[in-house]
């Protein structure tokens, strides 16, 4: 466990001295020059358009960090030799792979509780009044990223190219995100094949908007078990992507 | 080799059938909330919406969408001149950063109203911006609200007001039954625009202005419908009721009518013979 913990705070510091904080102040610029371009012309829905701009660009910065980084987490140390000084030593390839995995999510989750903070601070600066919708969405929007990380990280060690490898992920955030409209659409097919197709897309692929509670916002009475049960399946579909990625790794020759 | 490969295989469709029994358990207890996404009302805008649904962001276009009706709505229809387009941009972007008051006047000064220009309008797309936005999020109400009140009264066209509000009261019907035991209070606002709308349509004012006030006291009433009962007081001469509108709209801070509500404050204070400290 110690093992695990090293490397992932190695992962962690090295991830917060590379990129995130890079991120991070753009998202800051962005979205305080949106807050008030947004208020100008939003008319009285301004609060809420800024909500979803806030909570929108939280998700998808914290999209591309995760899924860049997460296909360079392995493959970036095979280029550079620098994984035989680790593996080199007393450490299984699982504890390793653990520890970077979760080096990355720390540093990812740290900058999304950053961009909150900001993004909350500017909400309350224009009258914005506090929901617990509010973390449980962030909450949300995170396990969303821990299951993309979980198969961008399963793709790199798939697929030799980190081009293909982010190609695959983003593929799979996209079809999460439409596994609905696929559903919907095999459901009303009268031609077998594309029910039969649309019914495999729709539960293989990772259901992403089982998280996306800044979606459902007005929904009445929606949280309640919801959290829970999301959270449940965000968490088993991290943990085998990542098993996937493990049996990969254990396999890969440098 | 082979029998390396096979055993692969058997893995993965291990795996692959784990996956699939675990979201069809998952998927059993999860009613998606919103329907599916229909193809864009405003075919300039498919590739946008299509994109939103396609990242999950749909209630972020719901609020694009809102934005750009908003424009199309502010936006004359027929085109202005390049002085006074200049001249606007300026002022507005002016405005933005606070720069610019508009409604400083100064007695004997001649005051520009290139407003009048760009004043009026049929803005036939109007309903399809509005089902635009209720296709992304059927629970963006607001957009009953404003769609209804500037279609039936700014527009004339009661007949598209109504079958708006008719969707509104659809999908409400339809998310009350399917998710929830309690759709609280937005619910019975679209009935109150409904006969609002229809007591207009046969031009019965005297029925139609007490169920007015009672939506302009709602919190989420438009300001757009509260001018709207302004109006008609000013028209029927009450003056102190016209007032207090119109000082409430002042007050809610809203760029589109801060300077029409300071404006019309002085206006109406004046008639009525007394000091406004709101405005100083």
């Amino acid at each position: 466990m110690k093992k695990v913990f090293s490397i992932a705070y190695y992962t962690f510091i090295e991830n917060l001295r590379n990129k995130i904080f890079y991120i991070i102040v753009l998202f800051g610029v962005v979205i305080v020059g949106a807050s008030m371009l947004m208020a100008a012309i939003s008319g009285e829905q301004h609060l809420r358009v800024l909500v979803d701009f806030g909570l929108g660009s939280i998700e998808f910065f914290a999209l591309i960090t995760i899924g860049f980084s997460a296909v360079t987490l392995v493959l970036e140390e095979i280029d550079s030799k620098t994984i035989y000084l680790v593996l080199s030593r007393p450490i299984s390839r699982t504890k390793y792979l653990i520890g970077r995995y979760s080096g990355l999510l720390a540093a990812v989750f740290s900058g999304m509780v950053l961009m909150a903070l900001v993004h909350l601070a500017i909400l309350f600066l224009n009258g914005w009044h506090f929901t617990l919708k509010y973390p449980f969405a962030i909450l949300l929007s995170a396990e969303k990223i821990m299951i993309i990380g979980a198969l961008a990280l399963f793709f790199s060690l798939f697929s030799t190219s980190a081009v293909s490898s982010i190609s695959f992920t983003v593929f799979f955030w996209i079809l999460g995100h439409f596994s609905q409209e696929i559903n919907f659409i095999a459901g009303r097919s009268k031609n077998v094949v594309t029910l039969i197709v649309g019914k495999f897309i729709y539960f293989l692929v990772p259901n992403m908007q089982y998280f996306n509670l800044r979606d459902f916002w007005d929904v009445p009475n929606f949280l309640g078990n919801w959290i829970i049960i999301s959270f449940v399946y965000g968490l088993i579909y991290s943990i085998v992507f990542l098993a996937l990625g493990l049996w990969l790794f254990k396999y890969k020759e440098f | 080799m082979l029998k390396r490969n096979s055993g692969y295989y058997i893995f993965l469709v291990v795996i692959i059938i784990s996956i699939m029994s675990c979201n069809y358990l998952f998927s059993r207890s999860f009613t998606y909330p919103l329907p599916p996404a229909r193809i864009s009302t405003i075919p300039d805008y498919t590739v946008l919406d299509l994109s939103t649904v396609l990242a999950g962001m749909r209630r972020l276009g719901a609020g694009i969408g809102w934005v750009q009706l908003l424009q199309y709505y502010g936006s004359p229809e027929t085109p202005v001149d390049k002085e006074t387009e200049y001249k606007v941009s300026i002022d507005m972007t002016k405005y933005i950063f606070g720069l610019f008051k508009p409604e400083k006047e100064h007695p004997g000064e001649k005051h520009e109203h290139y407003e009048e220009q760009i004043e009026g309008g049929n803005y036939p797309q109007l309903l399809n911006y509005c089902y635009r936005i209720i296709d992304q999020d059927p629970f963006f109400f607001y957009v009953y609200l404003y769609g209804s009140g500037a279609l039936a009264w700014n527009l004339n066209r009661t007949d598209e007001a109504l079958s708006l509000l008719a969707l509104g009261i659809q999908n409400m019907e339809k998310y009350r039954e399917n998710i929830t035991t309690d759709l609280h209070q937005p619910f019975w606002q679209l009935n109150l625009y409904v006969s609002a709308i229809v007591y207009k349509k046969r031009g019965e004012t005297e029925k139609m202005v007490p169920l007015l006030e009672m939506a302009s006291k709602q919190k989420e009433t438009p300001n757009l419908v509260k001018v709207i009962l302004a109006n008609i007081y000013q028209v029927e001469k009450k003056y102190q009721e016209c007032l207090d509108i119109w000082i409430s709209v002042y007050n809610s801070k809203d760029p589109e009518y801060a300077a029409k509500a300071r404006e019309k404050i002085k206006e109406v204070s004046r008639i009525l013979n007394i000091h406004n400290d709101l405005l100083n």
